[in-house]
């Protein structure tokens, strides 16, 4: 699945949240959207996800604008993970899980295909252990874990996850950019926004790096996450080095002067 | 992972529900032989098959029946759109009451009283009461057409009750007899006596329809649950469903009001009762919660009826006096459902 955003402008309460954005998002590549607070990410995932209406430009998925599709087909196609892990009542884990098969039920009940699909999805974020707990009753992390757990019962070839693993310790953290990555390998087009940037150096494919609603810079992960690029988008300095063949990063403080 | 097979298994919801229909069958039995005169209700229901006309037929079908059936079908109605407004706004504290429309159809009917239209018709009675309910409806939707707002739903819903709850003071205030005034006051408290076939039927279909658009939000109001961005992206039509609801609960709790009066609490009080017994998913919650109000409100009209009171205490009294302090209980032993 090919999704691709245009020329995208939003405007929220006479705001300009997202100007003129374009960028494709092609399938088996794990991307991350990084930015600072405020420089639009989540108002772009969740244009991406059909939810936020745009002032202009276009978002297609295979050529086809997502608008001119069913809710539930679009549903079938795009899965998005928002960043709060609300439940409103205190359903059991699994009954959660399961109603990321909501799409895929519209002609029959919870089938043995259903039943994969959760179960799958339950072992792969590594919650077995909190079937039949109420997520009530669970830690931040076992939510946003029970959450993740969730979107990817839908099995959609597009998953758009807004900080997944925000509430996470760096074990669950590690694990779950795997899952990602791993799904991604498998041919889906996994976008996930991160302020890890550690993480979003070590583990995405490509990274698109957004600066007050605008596209600061887009690219392999060594192109993006450079020198000059932290201290102009986050005002930071950050110390790099090397380690099996794979560049690190650790953000390690407050550029001397003005963010400019 | 054999613990998974739980999600598809609901015997403890047909356990549920095959133990509320016995009660309704058995209390409807017990309904028909309450009152002031004794007679045998197989022999009358029998006559009533067998088309024969009897003192025991002629009670029950003109009086006991009639009764019977409408503290199941209001009860049904206000059970089945509290579940579903709780489903819809998220919030175990929501009733038919917070949209206003049981408000506004009470103050349709109480029109009628004013203009003395009940007298000359008595069905204007029931059809002032659900155009009461339809036009709060229809304000509610012009204030919320372009604001897709939960909050801003609410608030109107409140607006419209307060409107419709001062203009009812006003009837009563201008009310040009005191016995108009007294019987409006009667009326608003409640009651499911002397009602007969002809409010049966009159309500029936608004109350069918209202049933069926808020039956049909089921698997939606589970996902609903999870926020409303994230049921977007599961192909729920939040606006689609909202109106079902809405509509759903002004037909079908329009109608109930505009035979019974006000009757408070079913609403709220059986979808708080029965939510653990269906895993807390609040579509599930929809055809119990209508069995348990049908239930609730049967036992409540033969308790008025068996209680000896110098004047036959009002139903809607009764669910209030029982339902507050009950909340209150339920409330606080149930601290673990008040989801964050």
């Amino acid at each position: 699945m090919n999704l691709v955003a245009s020329g995208v402008n939003v405007t929220l309460l006479g705001k300009p949240i997202l100007k003129d954005i374009s960028v494709e998002f092609p399938s088996g590549k794990l991307i991350g959207l990084i930015g600072p607070n405020g420089a639009g990410k989540s108002t772009f995932i969740r244009a991406l996800a059909g939810l936020q209406v745009i002032e202009s430009g276009q978002i297609t998925l295979n050529n086809q604008q997502l608008h001119a599709l069913a809710p539930l087909e679009l549903a079938k196609k795009i899965t998005y993970l928002p960043q709060t892990g609300e439940c409103h009542w205190p359903m059991t884990v699994e009954r959660v899980v399961m109603l990321g098969r909501h799409p895929h039920l519209d002609n029959h009940l919870s089938s043995d295909v259903d039943m994969q699909a959760v179960e799958q999805a339950i072992q792969d974020v590594d919650i077995t252990h909190l079937i039949g707990r109420s997520v009530n009753e669970l830690s931040g992390g076992e939510r946003a874990r029970v959450m993740l757990a969730r979107a990817l019962s839908t099995q959609s070839d597009v998953l758009l996850a807004d900080e997944p693993i925000a509430s996470l310790d760096p074990r669950h953290q590690i694990e779950v950019m795997a899952v990602l990555h791993e799904l991604a390998n498998k041919g889906k087009t996994v976008l996930v926004v991160l302020h890890e940037l550690h993480l979003a150096m070590r583990y995405c494919d490509n990274l698109l790096m957004l600066d007050q609603g605008q596209k600061a810079s887009e690219g392999l992960p060594d192109d993006v996450l450079t020198f000059d690029n932290l201290r102009a988008v986050y005002g930071i300095d950050a110390l790099f080095g090397s380690h099996q063949n794979a560049n690190w990063l650790l953000p390690w403080e407050i550029k001397k002067g003005k963010k400019n | 992972m054999k613990k998974l097979s739980n999600i598809s298994d609901n015997s403890q919801e047909k356990r549920l529900i095959l133990s509320l229909l016995g009660c309704i069958t058995l209390l409807f039995l017990v309904s028909l032989n309450v009152g002031n005169i004794n007679l045998d209700v197989f022999n009358g229901l029998k006559d009533i098959f067998n088309a024969d006309t009897s003192i025991d037929t002629l009670v029950i079908y003109e009086i006991r029946l009639p009764r019977t059936l409408l503290a199941l079908v209001i009860g049904a109605s206000l059970g089945l759109s509290g579940a579903a407004l709780q489903g819809m706004i998220r919030n175990p504290l929501a009733e038919p009451g917070i949209i206003g429309v049981s408000s506004s159809a009470a103050l349709g009917a109480v029109i009628t009283f004013y203009f003395g239209l009940s007298a000359v018709f008595p069905l204007a009675l029931p059809l002032g009461g659900i155009i009461g309910a339809l036009l709060a409806v229809a304000f509610l939707h012009a204030l919320t057409a372009h604001n897709n707002s939960m909050l801003t739903l609410i608030l109107a819903g409140v607006a419209v009750s307060s409107l419709a709850a001062a203009l009812t003071s006003l009837a009563l205030n201008l009310a040009p007899n005191p016995y108009a005034s007294l019987e409006i006051f009667f009326w608003l408290m409640g009651s499911l006596s002397d009602r007969s076939f002809t409010h049966v039927w009159l309500i029936l279909p608004p109350t069918l329809f209202g049933w069926w658009l808020m039956l049909g939000t089921r698997r939606d109001l589970n996902v609903l649950s999870l926020g409303e961005d994230t049921a977007r992206s599961l192909g729920v039509q939040l606006q689609q469903l909202n109106k079902r609801i809405i509509l759903g609960v002004a037909l079908a709790v329009g109608a109930a009001v505009s035979v019974s009066g006000g009757i408070g609490f079913v609403g709220l009080v059986v979808p708080h009762l029965l939510r653990r017994y269906v895993g807390y998913q609040p579509g599930r919650l929809l055809i119990s919660s209508a069995l348990g109000g049908a239930l609730l409100l049967l036992v409540a009209d033969i308790t008025v009826r068996l209680l000896s009171t110098q004047q036959e205490l009002k139903i809607g009294v009764l669910t209030a006096l029982l339902g507050a302090p009950f909340f209150l209980h339920l409330i606080l032993k149930s601290k673990r459902e008040w989801a964050p």
